[in-house]
């Protein structure tokens, strides 16, 4: 009786434990939906621009546990077409996935395992898009052109519902606080940046910055820009961090450059990369405070390498920094969040911009 | 003897032409075979038998040579001699290098082959020490001959039409008329127009998918005209004038970017220039040459796209060229003859696009040459002196760029009765930074050295009949070790593209050619011809980088070609083919770079007869027959099936 009772328990664990694990299952095949491969749950994908006119951008997958073999170009695998020309930008939303592809003038919609789900061209009708960032359901893409736009994009259906002009060429755009800020390039000679108020989708204010503005964080309500300065200028004026405050919208210079930032817990993760040599710092957004160096023994082909990306996986902390020499497979090192290196690996295609992370 | 000495350095296939008129075709070639140097060479008639549609396609043919080719008719075709680059092949048309110096490097595109009496192809330098300085100054040369007037028995004038027409819309009729004025002078005028839709069907490869495309925006129109004039002065000397127009508007379909059929780039083009050519035999022993030329081209480039202000952008660039050359030629002794050359060219250029409005450069070139020859060896050497000199703007001065270079080769025929050659050739070239390398805006650097090659070969050719039945069989086998150092490129930092002297290249390889006429009855005469090319062409510019000792962008390793020609009482026929491995479009070599190799077929039928008074030729062509899809340049493709008719009428 005391067996009986006790394997009826054990085959109710186990029932359990089958029917939770299946539970788990459902729950991890959600977006995998199409998959020829199986992939684990955690899971990194690196965005590789490729080389101008080449159509040799793609997604490289990656398992930060070790738990799968890194997939070059998943897209092709998975969709049987390339991903197209120049990968811009690439962000991850719940279970999905959008790329935008600038060169091809598409926004691809993949499942969390790279399989497309639906794509808008832009082709005709709008400038080259570029970046984009997303708010309750939507998607805000920068588009080139004379003005540029800000296009609202429906993530469902991916349809163009509106758009607002804004300054010449925008590249980067952020949301915070109900609100959109993008960098107004102009081309090298652009000076703001654009305040979008998203409810009534109009621009609201424009913020004076230092010139070229481009790379966009938002960290704690505050926005942080790097602007590029005058290419064939003066250096000093080159890659200038400034911080523009989130409620009085006023735009302060923090007098350190940057050439890539990111940000985990209030602290950003900054990296002046001149294509000589690599200085990496951090900035603690609470104490206004910069900090040293945030790696450890940094690999010597890691202090002179040009870093084209620099990324924290939000889960967890870990630094992700990808190098490129412009015309062959980058290299990514991976970091612990104290900076002590886990492993280099090829990025499976030339000029790693972006990665995203799924848990 | 000495009159025969010196009869070697003169324009040997012209003068022989008008002597011998058609027995020097397609035979025996003794000066490429006793040539220090790898010289290749076709003629009027081999061109026109093997149904070659462009001056592109029949360079495309000489071993060691690669054509970078953008596709369609109006697509930039370049040619570069065994890898070494565009900018240190020198193309001359007509004795006269033609120049740059904005970008450097020649679309030979434009030219017509309608009008070409030969196309030679000298690796490293002809034997010929008689020309001018700039001849002398590129690791190669291809040389575009046109046709002397010759006139049909004792007429004084003459008259051509034709007309070709072919597929994708292209129609080109042409004219030229000759005239005898007086017994010693002659003029020819030509005039030439083209135009095509140049919309043609492609196979696209996106991945797994595989779609039927077409190229749009390839559309052309050009024209082109020229006045020549002759003038035999005395016996020894002899004065040619030539005028030289050409306009175009092209589309540029750009680069198949995939899910983007977004191509509106166009392109004007205007180039003029006239040339004088004077030579006086004074002697047996002494020679002189005097060239000028005067070269105005202009061209616009159009590009729509949102991203630039106002939606477009337009760059325009014209330059001028002043060229003067002077070439002394002096035989002390029998077999032994010295040249003296000095060129000397001003160049200006004015654009939008560049950091300087308007550069100008100053060039000077003294070549001095010495060649012995004797029935067993010819031995030559020369040391080309260059001074370059470009106007800075007024705060910086002048920069010069100075250097000498020099050249050596031998050849050896160890048995009189036997026409076996041995030969090596050493030659030490540089190219110097274009305009665009210097100026261009934002990428410019004007701080840039020239870009040296050095070239070494070693090589064997014979010629000779193996059997009785063989009309002549010629064959070359040439090794060669090319390095190009200081190589400029386009070098990323941080965000911006600038100009560099970075960048080590080494090229091995190997080129065959072979050549053989049999006639097979009294009246069926077969020509068969051949080349194969081996190369390693490797990066090895830093051992630490992913494409350290790979091969490097767009050179195969294997290619080669061959044609058949069979010439018949009622018909002729000719078959070329053409194949060409696999190379990477990028300098990684992984398998995501790869471009795969092509074979391309050609066949060509033609019969000329008479209709009194007229000579009428007709000629059709079913060119890459096999629809074999490829591209030379990576997203750029190439027309697959495509026909041309011809018919030609001489009054």
């Amino acid at each position: 009786m005391k067996f009986r009772s006790l394997f009826l328990s054990v085959l109710c664990m186990v029932m359990m434990g089958l029917s939770f694990s299946a539970c788990s299952d459902d729950d991890d095949d959600k977006g995998d939906e199409g998959s020829v491969v199986e992939l684990p749950g955690a899971r990194a994908f690196i965005l590789n621009e490729g080389t101008y006119e080449g159509n040799n951008s793609g997604i490289t997958f990656y398992a930060p546990n070790g738990d799968a073999d890194k997939i070059d170009d998943i897209y092709h695998l998975q969709n049987n077409e390339r991903l197209g020309d120049t990968g811009q930008d690439i962000l991850n939303e719940d279970s999905d996935i959008f790329v935008i592809v600038a060169g091809s003038k598409r926004l691809v919609k993949l499942n969390k395992s790279g399989v497309k789900q639906a794509e808008l061209s832009f082709a005709g009708k709008f400038g080259d898009p570029r970046y984009m960032a997303e708010e309750d359901g939507k998607l805000y893409v920068t588009t080139y052109g004379d003005p540029g736009y800000v296009l609202r994009i429906d993530t469902k259906t991916l349809t163009v519902e509106d758009s607002v002009a804004v300054g010449f060429n925008p590249e980067n755009i952020v949301e915070s606080e109900d609100k959109l800020y993008v960098s107004n390039t102009e081309w090298g000679s652009g000076t703001s940046v654009s305040v979008i108020d998203i409810k009534t989708f109009e621009v609201i204010k424009k913020i004076d910055v230092l010139l070229n503005p481009n790379d966009l964080l938002e960290v704690n309500d505050d926005i942080y820009l790097i602007s590029w300065g005058d290419y064939f200028g003066d250096p000093a004026g080159q890659y200038v961090l400034q911080c523009i405050n989130g409620k009085t919208h006023e735009s302060a210079s923090l007098n350190e450059k940057a050439s890539k930032m990111a940000k985990y817990n209030g602290i950003i993760y900054l990296v002046h990369s001149t294509g000589v040599e690599n200085r990496f710092f951090t900035y603690n957004t609470k104490t206004k405070k910069f900090g040293e160096s945030f790696l450890k023994n940094t690999p010597a082909a890691l202090q002179t390498a040009t870093v084209y990306m620099l990324k924290v996986n939000p889960n967890n902390g870990e630094i992700y920094i990808g190098t490129t020499d412009y015309q062959s497979n980058g290299d990514i090192y991976r970091f612990h969040n104290d900076g002590t290196l886990i492993e280099i690996f090829e990025s499976g295609g030339i000029n790693p911009n972006h990665a995203i992370f799924f848990k | 003897m000495e009159g025969e000495g010196i009869a070697l350095f003169i324009d040997d296939t012209v003068q022989k032409k008008e002597l011998e008129e058609v027995t020097v075709t397609g035979k025996n070639r003794p000066s490429a075979l006793q040539s220090s140097a790898p010289l290749q060479m076709m003629t009027k008639e081999e061109l026109r038998r093997l149904g070659y549609q462009n001056l592109a396609d029949a360079v495309r043919r000489f071993a060691g040579v690669s054509v970078k080719d953008y596709g369609g008719i109006g697509g930039l075709k370049t040619v570069s001699i065994r890898n070494l680059g565009a900018n240190h092949t020198a193309v001359s048309y007509d004795g006269v290098v033609v120049s740059n110096c904005q970008a450097g490097q020649i679309d030979i595109g434009r030219f017509s082959l309608d009008n070409v009496e030969t196309l030679s192809l000298a690796v490293g330098q002809e034997n010929n020490i008689f020309q001018p300085a700039r001849m002398q100054a590129s690791a190669g040369v291809l040389s575009i001959k046109t046709v002397n007037p010759t006139f049909r028995q004792d007429r004084n004038y003459g008259l051509q039409a034709k007309v070709k027409a072919g597929s994708f819309g292209m129609i080109n009729p042409s004219l030229r008329y000759i005239q005898k004025l007086t017994d010693k002078i002659r003029i020819s005028l030509d005039g030439n127009y083209l135009r095509a839709d140049g919309t043609y069907p492609f196979t696209l490869t996106n991945g797994s998918l595989v779609t039927k495309e077409k190229r749009y925006n390839s559309d052309i129109e050009t024209w082109h005209a020229e006045a020549n004039l002759y003038c035999r002065l005395n016996d020894s000397s002899s004065l040619n004038v030539k005028a030289y127009y050409f306009t175009s508007e092209r589309g540029l379909p750009g680069s198949i970017t995939l899910y983007n059929p977004e191509q509106k780039e166009r392109l004007w083009d205007q180039n003029l220039f006239t040339q004088v050519h004077y030579d006086n035999y004074f002697s047996a022993r002494w020679a002189l040459k005097a060239q000028l030329k005067y070269n105005y081209s202009w061209n616009k480039y159009e590009d729509h796209n949102l991203k630039y202000i106002g939606g477009v952008q337009t760059d325009r660039h014209e330059q001028q060229e002043y060229y003067a050359t002077l070439t002394g030629l002096f035989q002390p002794l029998s077999g032994l003859s010295l040249s003296l050359a000095t060129d000397v060219a001003y160049n200006t250029l004015k654009s939008n696009v560049m950091e300087k409005e308007s550069p100008v450069r100053y060039t000077s070139q003294s070549a001095f040459s010495l060649l012995y020859n004797t029935s067993l060896f010819t031995v030559q050497g020369a040391l080309l002196g260059t001074y370059v000199r470009d106007e800075l703007d007024v705060e910086e001065g002048t920069k010069n760029r100075h250097r000498l270079t020099p050249v050596l080769s031998m050849t050896i025929r160890p048995w009189k009765n036997e026409s076996l050659h041995f030969r090596i050739l050493y030659k030490n070239t540089f190219r110097v930074p274009t305009f665009n390398d210097l100026y261009y805006l934002r990428m410019g650097n004007r701080d840039l050295k020239p870009e040296l090659a050095r070239e070494y070969n070693v090589g064997i050719t014979w010629g000779g009949q193996i059997h009785s039945f063989i009309d002549y069989l010629n064959m070359t086998l040439d090794g060669y070790l090319n390095e190009v150092e200081d190589k400029i490129v386009a070098v990323p930092t941080t965000y911006i593209w600038k100009m560099k002297n970075l960048g080590k290249v080494r090229i091995s390889g190997l080129d065959a050619t072979m050549a053989t006429g049999i006639p097979l009855t009294k009246d069926i005469y077969l020509r068969l011809t051949g080349a194969y090319t081996y190369q390693k062409a490797i990066d090895i510019t830093d051992p630490n980088a992913k494409t350290y000792k790979k091969q490097i962008q767009y050179a195969p390793v294997h290619s080669g070609n061959g044609a058949i020609n069979i010439e018949m009482p009622w018909i002729n026929i000719s078959y070329t083919v053409l194949g060409v491995g696999k190379r990477y479009f990028l300098p990684q070599n992984i398998k995501a770079n790869e471009i795969d190799g092509y074979v391309e077929h050609t066949a060509a039928v033609y019969r000329t007869f008479t209709l009194k008074p007229c000579e009428v030729r007709l000629q059709a062509e079913l060119v890459n027959f096999t629809n074999e899809q490829y591209d030379i340049i990576k997203y750029y493709p190439m027309a697959g099936r495509s026909f041309r008719l011809s018919a030609t009428i001489n009054f």
